[in-house]
C-alpha cells in the first residue's frame, strides 16, 4: 500500500490560550448572547445582594472606595476626552506638521510647561498626549506634558499652597512640586520618548475604525464625538481596573504600616512614594494627605507629591493600555531615583 | 444578528449620564466625594449627557450600521458597569470601624485648619490637633474641662489610654479613597455599665468634659446617647 508523505514543513500549532485570546477578540456577539451575558449580570449583582455578600465591612470599605474613585476620575477622562477628540477633528494637520518639525530638545520643554494650561488631574492627559503623539508631535515632548500637566497645573499648586498653609512652607512645597515635577516630566520625556510613535503606542481596535471627518460642520461635530465616546470609554474601563486594584490594596493593607517607616531619608521618601502608588489620590487632593504624614521629613512629603501623578496604580493600568509594555517599568526607573534625589536635596535646603 | 457596537457604546455612556444625573438629583454624592470635589457630579452630569445626545445624533445621522460588538469590547463595556453595580450594592454604606483600622495612623496635625469660634464646637480634628499644637489649643480654648459636643462611631482602635473606648469620624479631602479617621478616646466607663458595652460602628452623641491624660485628650463623658447614622457621615476638612 501506497502511503503519501506530505513534505510541505508543517506549520506549528497555535497554543489553546492563544486560540482562545484570538477568539474573544475577534468573535461578535449575537444580540441573543448580549442578552444573556446582560441577564448574568444582572444575577451576579442580585445574588451578591441577596445573600449578604456584600454587607461584611471589608467588602463594604472595598465596593466604596472603588466607586468612589471612579466617579471622581471618570469626568476627568471626559475632560481628556473632550481636549483629545477636539485635537483629533478641529486641529489642522498643519498645526501639528509644523510642531513636529521642532527639535525636540525645544518641544519636550515647551509641552512640559504646556502643563500650567490645562487644568485636570492625570487620567485627563493621557488620552490628550497619545493624539498628540499619534499627531505628530515628538514622543518626547507628548509624553513631558502627559507628566507635567497634572503636576503642574494651576489648580494642583494652588491645594498645594492651601493644604501647607501658605506662607513660607505653602511656597517652599509649590515651588519644590513644580520644579521638581517639571524636571521629572522633562528627563522622562527626553529618555523615554526617544523612540517613534509607532514603538510607543500600542495599537487600538478603535484606531481603524472609520469616523466621519467630512461634511462640514455637522459632520465635524458627528466625529468629535465618536472620538469622544471611543477615547472615553477605552480609558473608562481601565480607571474602572486600576480602581478596583487600589481599592482592594486600601481595604487589606492597613495604611500604618506604610507609615511606621519614618526614619532614613531615602527609605522614608520611597515608603511614600509607595504608598502614593497605592492610594491612586487625584492630584488636586492629595497635597492634604501628603501634610499629614508629619512624622516623615518635608522631603519624602515632596517626593509623595511628586510621583502620584506621574505613577500610581490606576494610572499603570492606564499606561498600559496606552503604551507598550515597557513604558511603566522604564518610567519608574527614569522618575524614581531623580525624585528620591530631589527629595534629599530639598530636605537638606528645607527644615 | 450581532449587535452593533456604536448602540452598545451610547447605552453604556448614557447608562453614566443617567447616574450622574441621579447622583445630583438626590443629593447623596456626599457619600462618594468630598466638599471641595462636588462640583464634579454636576459637572460630570452635564458633560456625559451631551456627550450622550451628541453620540446618539452622530449615529442616526450616519444612517449606517456601525461595526459589529466583538466579545472583547462587550466585557470591557460590561467592566464599565461594575461601579454602577458596586453603587446598587451598598447604596446607603459608609466607612466604618474596620476602614478605620486601614486608614487611620496618621499622625497629626494635619494642615492647620482655622480654630473653632467656641471650645464646644470642636471637632474631632480640632481635638487632635490640640494634642500636639499648643498654639491651637489657646486659640480655641481646647483645654481641661472644656465642654464639648461629639458626633461619631465607635472604633476598634486600642491606641487609646485604660478606661476608654474610640470614637471617630472620617475626614475626606477629595473623595473617600483620601479620608482619614480621626478619633478622640471616650472615658465613658459609667454610662457604657448602665447602657452595655458599645459595639463597633455604633454612632454616639457624646457630651462632656475635655480631660488631659499623658499626651491625648480624652473626652469624660457626662451623657452617651445612641443615635441613627447621620445623612452625612463624612466630615471635611476645614481649610
Amino acid at each position: 500500500m501506497d502511503r503519501t508523505v506530505d513534505a510541505s514543513p508543517a506549520l506549528p500549532a497555535e497554543p489553546g490560550w492563544l486560540r482562545l485570546v484570538r477568539a474573544w477578540e475577534a468573535k461578535t456577539v449575537s444580540e441573543a448572547a448580549f442578552g444573556r451575558l446582560l441577564g448574568l449580570f444582572v444575577l451576579l449583582v442580585i445574588v451578591a445582594s441577596g445573600t449578604g455578600f456584600t454587607d461584611g465591612p471589608a467588602a463594604q470599605t472595598f465596593l466604596l472606595i472603588f466607586s468612589s474613585i471612579v466617579i471622581e476620575a471618570l469626568p476627568f477622562i471626559l475632560v481628556g476626552a473632550i481636549a483629545s477628540a477636539a485635537i483629533a477633528v478641529f486641529l489642522p494637520e498643519r498645526a501639528f506638521g509644523s510642531i513636529g518639525r521642532l527639535p525636540p530638545a525645544l518641544q519636550i520643554p515647551a509641552a512640559a510647561l504646556g502643563g500650567f494650561a490645562f487644568p485636570v488631574c492625570e487620567c485627563g492627559s493621557v488620552p490628550v498626549a497619545r493624539r498628540l503623539i499619534a499627531r505628530g508631535v515628538a514622543p518626547g515632548a507628548g509624553i513631558a506634558f502627559m507628566l507635567a500637566s497634572p503636576v503642574l497645573n494651576p489648580l494642583v499648586l494652588g491645594s498645594t499652597w492651601v493644604a501647607y498653609g501658605g506662607h513660607a512652607r505653602g511656597a517652599e512645597m509649590v515651588a519644590g512640586r513644580a520644579s521638581l515635577g517639571l524636571l521629572a516630566a522633562a528627563l522622562a520625556g527626553a529618555v523615554i520618548g526617544r523612540t517613534g510613535a509607532g514603538d510607543l503606542l500600542r495599537p487600538r481596535a478603535s484606531d481603524h475604525e472609520e469616523h466621519d471627518h467630512g461634511g462640514g460642520a455637522a459632520g465635524r461635530a458627528v466625529a468629535f464625538s465618536s472620538h469622544l465616546v471611543s477615547d472615553f470609554l477605552f480609558m473608562g474601563k481601565f480607571i474602572v481596573l486600576g480602581a478596583a486594584l487600589s481599592a482592594f490594596v486600601q481595604a487589606a493593607v492597613p495604611q500604618s504600616v506604610v507609615s511606621a517607616v519614618g526614619g532614613a531619608p531615602v527609605l522614608s521618601a520611597l515608603s511614600l512614594m509607595a504608598v502614593a502608588y497605592v492610594l491612586s489620590l487625584c492630584s488636586e487632593a492629595d497635597a492634604f494627605i501628603a501634610a499629614s504624614f508629619t512624622s516623615f521629613s518635608p522631603g519624602a512629603q515632596l517626593a509623595f507629591l511628586v510621583l502620584g501623578p506621574i505613577a500610581d496604580m490606576k494610572l499603570s493600568v492606564l499606561y498600559g493600555a496606552t503604551f507598550r509594555g515597557w513604558f511603566v517599568p522604564r518610567l519608574l526607573l527614569v522618575t524614581v531615583p531623580l525624585i528620591v534625589a530631589g527629595s534629599l536635596v530639598f530636605g537638606a535646603l528645607v527644615k | 444578528m450581532s449587535v452593533d457596537a456604536r448602540i452598545a457604546r451610547g447605552g453604556v455612556l448614557g447608562l453614566w449620564a443617567v447616574f450622574f444625573v441621579v447622583l445630583w438629583w438626590s443629593g447623596t454624592s456626599d457619600r462618594y466625594l468630598g466638599s471641595r470635589t462636588q462640583w464634579i457630579v454636576p459637572f460630570g452630569a452635564v458633560v456625559l449627557t451631551l456627550a450622550a445626545l451628541a453620540y446618539g445624533y452622530g449615529y442616526f445621522r450616519a444612517r449606517r450600521r456601525g461595526p459589529s460588538l466583538t466579545l472583547r469590547e462587550a466585557t470591557s463595556l460590561f467592566a464599565l458597569l461594575v461601579p454602577l453595580a458596586a453603587v446598587l450594592l451598598v447604596p446607603h454604606a459608609a466607612l466604618g470601624s474596620f476602614a478605620a483600622t486601614r486608614k487611620g495612623g496618621i499622625t497629626f496635625p494635619l494642615a492647620r485648619p482655622a480654630a473653632p469660634s467656641a471650645p464646644s464646637q470642636a471637632s474631632f480634628l480640632d481635638i487632635r490637633i490640640a494634642e500636639g499644637d499648643r498654639d491651637f489649643a489657646a486659640e480655641a480654648g481646647i483645654r481641661d474641662g472644656a465642654h464639648v459636643r461629639l458626633l461619631g462611631f465607635v472604633t476598634r482602635s486600642r491606641d487609646v489610654p485604660a478606661g476608654t473606648f474610640e470614637l471617630a469620624r472620617f475626614y475626606v479631602a477629595c473623595c473617600i479613597a483620601d479620608a482619614e479617621a480621626v478619633g478622640v478616646p471616650i472615658d465613658g466607663r459609667a454610662q457604657a455599665v448602665r447602657q452595655g458595652r458599645f459595639e463597633h460602628d455604633t454612632w454616639l452623641e457624646v457630651t462632656g468634659s475635655l480631660e488631659r491624660r499623658g499626651k491625648r485628650f480624652i473626652v469624660a463623658a457626662d451623657r452617651i446617647t445612641r443615635v441613627p447614622t447621620p445623612k452625612q457621615p463624612y466630615l471635611s476638612f476645614r481649610t
